[in-house]
């Protein structure tokens, strides 16, 4: 269990670095972020239906222009991984371990915010104490800051998973003890809930008065096909 | 081969941002290996790389255009001896292209190719992931590698191909294939597995009306989800 943490951790850094950092190809992303987590732990059909219903709901936060947003890839992540790890050990509870990851993560990516702010700060720092406009070695220079930033990154990645996943999993199994399980049931509703919050925002995304009309005619046309056929 | 190398920076363009400097130090380190291949003197070409790092920030799958650009118009300048003033090229094409990222990337084809994945996924499971990294990494590569090539042969003719009236005619494109993938997917997902009661059907519609209202009230996501989820929760729990 423990290289298989270390290798969350890792992933956490990797996740970190490509939401700005370095790459921006999209592994930081839930859908792809979570599948990965699930391969780690051991359950990728869980990893990835985790990430697909994380996916939607923060299509909305985009880096645009330095914009401060919140860490929702890594909260989503270390949501993933708590709802992975403890699947098994908590089959009566499934449900609600579901929820309870889920807010945890939401949480941590308001907590994480904040510090990605402190992360662009220290930079600064660290161009200061090198500057580059008096040095004849400039290309050693770029390339040292550009490393440094990127070491950065990842480390902030891998330490938040490393912070963030055992005290997830203490809140957890302290949660479990209290035995509600009755309304596991009930709480599967999260699952569809979580979905229409993402298709909202989708929809928000995409809308304007002819988007919608297309939208409606497709629905209305695959509707009937599906009856039809 | 200093092409493949510049296009292997950009990837790293945003390394070390800063709210100061944003790019610059990342559009310097992407610089460096063409500007050490068009001027033979090295004070000549670290003169040009100090040059560029005052304050520059546009989207960073676009930066490649300019990076070509700007070398091809201090080349044309070097050789020629001509005064040029690249920096008013790239404060505009910064601010152009980075409009048409943000337009292009972020606002379109990002929502687009996630929802095709995640609508992939559900039902043809890890096909989802490939689908999303597909789709949204080929335009992606495109821009960051037919930049650095194309801007370096074109220099200040750029300006001319990269008008934000063409893209939108893609983001329109993009607009209406997110629309018919949206009402198809809504079709298809309630004869899901996940939606086999009218509760969930109805709960689903309750989180469409919710996200579609919270984006428009500007609301964040993680205070709506943690509502949502914290109000189903206790209502759960009271239940029992």
């Amino acid at each position: 269990m423990e290289t298989q943490i270390f290798l969350c951790c890792i992933l956490g850094g990797i996740v970190c670095a490509d939401s700005e950092a370095a790459w921006q190809v999209m592994i930081s992303q839930p859908l792809v972020a979570c599948a990965l987590a699930g391969i780690i732990l051991g359950n990728p059909g869980l990893g990835l239906m985790t990430g697909a219903l994380l996916q939607l709901p923060f299509l909305s936060e985009v880096p645009a222009g330095g914009a401060k947003i919140s860490e929702s890839q890594l909260g989503c992540l270390v949501a993933a991984m708590l709802i992975v790890s403890n699947h098994n050990a908590y089959h009566n509870f499934n449900n609600q371990l579901w929820i309870i990851s889920v807010l945890y993560g939401a949480l941590l990516s308001r907590v994480g915010a904040p510090m990605r702010n402190q992360l662009r700060k220290i930079n600064f720092r660290f161009i200061q104490r090198f500057p580059l406009t008096d040095t004849r070695k400039i290309s050693q220079r770029l390339t040292l800051l550009t490393l440094f930033g990127l070491s950065m990154s990842l480390l902030f990645g891998f330490m938040f998973v490393l912070i963030a996943f055992p005290i997830g999993n203490l809140l957890v199994q302290l949660i479990a003890k209290l035995n509600i399980s009755n309304a596991d049931r009930f709480f599967a509703l999260a699952k569809p809930l979580l979905l229409g919050i993402g298709f909202g925002v989708f929809l928000k995304i995409i809308a304007t008065g002819k988007r919608i009309t297309i939208a409606l005619a497709t629905f209305a046309l695959t509707t009937t096909a599906i009856v039809l056929f | 081969m200093k092409h493949l190398q510049v296009f292997h920076r950009t990837f790293f363009i945003q390394a070390i941002w800063t709210y100061e400097k944003m790019l610059s130090i990342g559009f310097a380190y992407c610089l460096a290996p063409l500007a050490e291949k068009l001027f033979p003197e090295p004070e000549q070409w670290k003169k040009f790389l100090r040059k560029n790092l005052d304050f520059f920030n546009t989207h960073p799958y676009m930066a490649g255009w300019i990076i070509g650009s700007i070398c091809k118009i201090e080349q044309d300048a070097t050789i020629s001896g001509d005064a040029v003033q690249p920096d008013r090229l790239k404060k505009r094409m910064s601010e152009i292209l980075g409009g048409i990222g943000d337009n292009l990337f972020w606002n379109s084809l990002k929502p687009a190719t996630a929802f095709l994945g995640v609508i992939t996924a559900l039902s043809f499971e890890f096909w989802g992931v490939v689908a999303f990294l597909t789709t949204f990494n080929i335009p992606h590569f495109y821009h960051r590698f037919a930049g650095i090539s194309k801007g370096y042969r074109l220099g200040f003719e750029i300006t001319k191909i990269l008008s934000p009236k063409r893209f939108d005619t893609i983001i329109k494109r993009i607009s209406i294939a997110s629309s018919v993938l949206f009402g198809g997917a809504c079709a298809i997902l309630l004869q899901n597995n996940m939606m086999d009661n009218l509760q969930s059907k109805l709960i689903f519609f309750i989180g469409l009306m919710a996200g579609y209202i919270a984006l428009a009230k500007h609301i964040s996501m993680q205070r709506l989800i943690t509502v949502a989820l914290s109000a189903l929760l206790l209502y759960g729990l009271l239940l029992v």
